[in-house]
């Protein structure tokens, strides 16, 4: 088992790199040409928008491309090696690797449900940002530092491992389908909306189309695939979700950082909410 | 592998850390959450809890992470047990 535990630093494909240094150096260069790519994408599409072309045009060429994008990172990732393939070979930059998991925390469920539930349910709601997020330091602390030292792949793995038996392993297998299912039933509605919106196919249909992209872009590759995927989808989510909610808190209040303003607007919320409430009509 | 003096010195400062980061984590989460309603003063426009709920406690999750990667780091260099990359 101990050649497959060992790091690979000899993949295929545009992501190799000889040493960790030049790897990054590499990495750099791609996402910073993928950064221009985008921007020339938005630039393109608006000058398209100008001249007249349908808005369900506009939909399809921004879902198709989306997939497109994904689905050509997941062809470039694909790999043989299992550590490649479970583990992105162990050796994704710090910064990549948070953009990963950042990507991963504004998913369609945060995306589409949780300004919703907030509003529905108030300081509840909350529960759902501290608990995926707090469970970040659980992790942290507990199980991803000695997961890479004991050198597998799966929580099951390393809990059998570790404690020496198959109950301990069964619990971790079955904490990991509890959590997976909880989330993926999320993810998948969201994304059946989305492709349904974007592409007007019949929403049933859309969650197929959409999965099919997402199989096609981690199929091949794994990890490697998800985790190159996932940097590139930041970089759009981040500016996705910055553009509308700073446009929103310039155009209320005049600061563009509405993380530090929204308490007073949250007060002028609740104070028009309280009015509506107790309005006699 | 016999265990040394030494890896038992690292493994202690390891259980150390992580107990008080444990505890800085809990006291964010569950005992700020335990008296939400008690702490409702008005924090720059929020009352204090929802902020901690929004806001405050994503930081302090943020600082706890970049605060445990950087000390095990130092500590696995300076106990010889770090991957060299």
């Amino acid at each position: 088992m101990a050649d497959i535990a060992t790091p690979n630093t000899g993949g295929r494909g545009i992501f190799s790199g000889a040493s960790q240094a030049s790897f990054r150096k590499q990495l750099n260069k791609i996402y910073t040409w993928y950064i221009g790519g985008f921007i020339a994408f938005i630039v393109v599409l608006a000058i398209l928008e100008q001249l007249g072309l349908p808005k369900n045009w506009i939909g399809i060429i921004f879902l198709l491309a989306t997939v497109a994008l994904y689905a050509g990172i997941g062809v470039m990732s694909r790999t043989n090696d299992a550590a490649e393939y479970y583990v992105a070979g162990r050796r994704v930059p710090a910064m990549y690797n948070g953009m990963a998991t950042g990507a991963d925390w504004m998913s369609a469920a945060s995306f589409i449900g949780m300004a919703g539930t907030l509003y529905l349910t108030g300081y509840g709601g909350l529960a759902f940002i501290l608990g995926w997020t707090g469970g970040y330091c659980l992790v942290a602390l507990f199980l991803a530092p000695y997961l890479r030292k004991f050198g597998q792949f799966t929580i099951p793995d390393f809990l059998g491992a570790r404690y020496e038996g198959n109950l301990p392993r069964f619990l971790g297998v079955i904490a990991a389908i509890l959590c997976s299912f909880t989330y993926v039933v999320a993810q998948i509605y969201g994304v059946g909306l989305i492709t349904a919106r974007l592409s007007g196919l019949a929403f049933e249909v859309g969650i197929f189309v959409g999965l099919g992209g997402i199989l096609v872009c981690s199929f091949l590759g794994g990890m490697r695939a998800v985790t190159w995927t996932q940097v590139a989808q930041y970089i759009i989510l981040i500016v996705a979700y910055m553009i509308p909610v700073v446009w929103l808190s310039v155009k209320q209040t005049g600061v563009p950082i509405p993380q530090a303003i929204y308490g007073y607007q949250l007060e002028k919320v609740s104070k028009r909410g309280d009015e509506l409430r107790h309005d006699p009509k | 592998m016999k265990l040394s003096e030494r890896h038992h010195q690292y493994w202690r400062k390891t259980l150390w850390i992580t107990g008080v980061l444990l505890a800085i984590w809990f006291v964010v989460t569950f005992v700020i959450g335990f008296f939400a309603r008690q702490l409702n003063f008005n924090f720059f426009g929020w009352p204090f809890s929802f902020w901690v709920g929004s806001q405050g406690a994503l930081i302090v999750y943020v600082l706890i992470i970049g605060y445990y990667a950087r000390y095990m780091n130092r500590l696995d260099q300076e106990y010889g047990v770090a991957e060299e990359l």
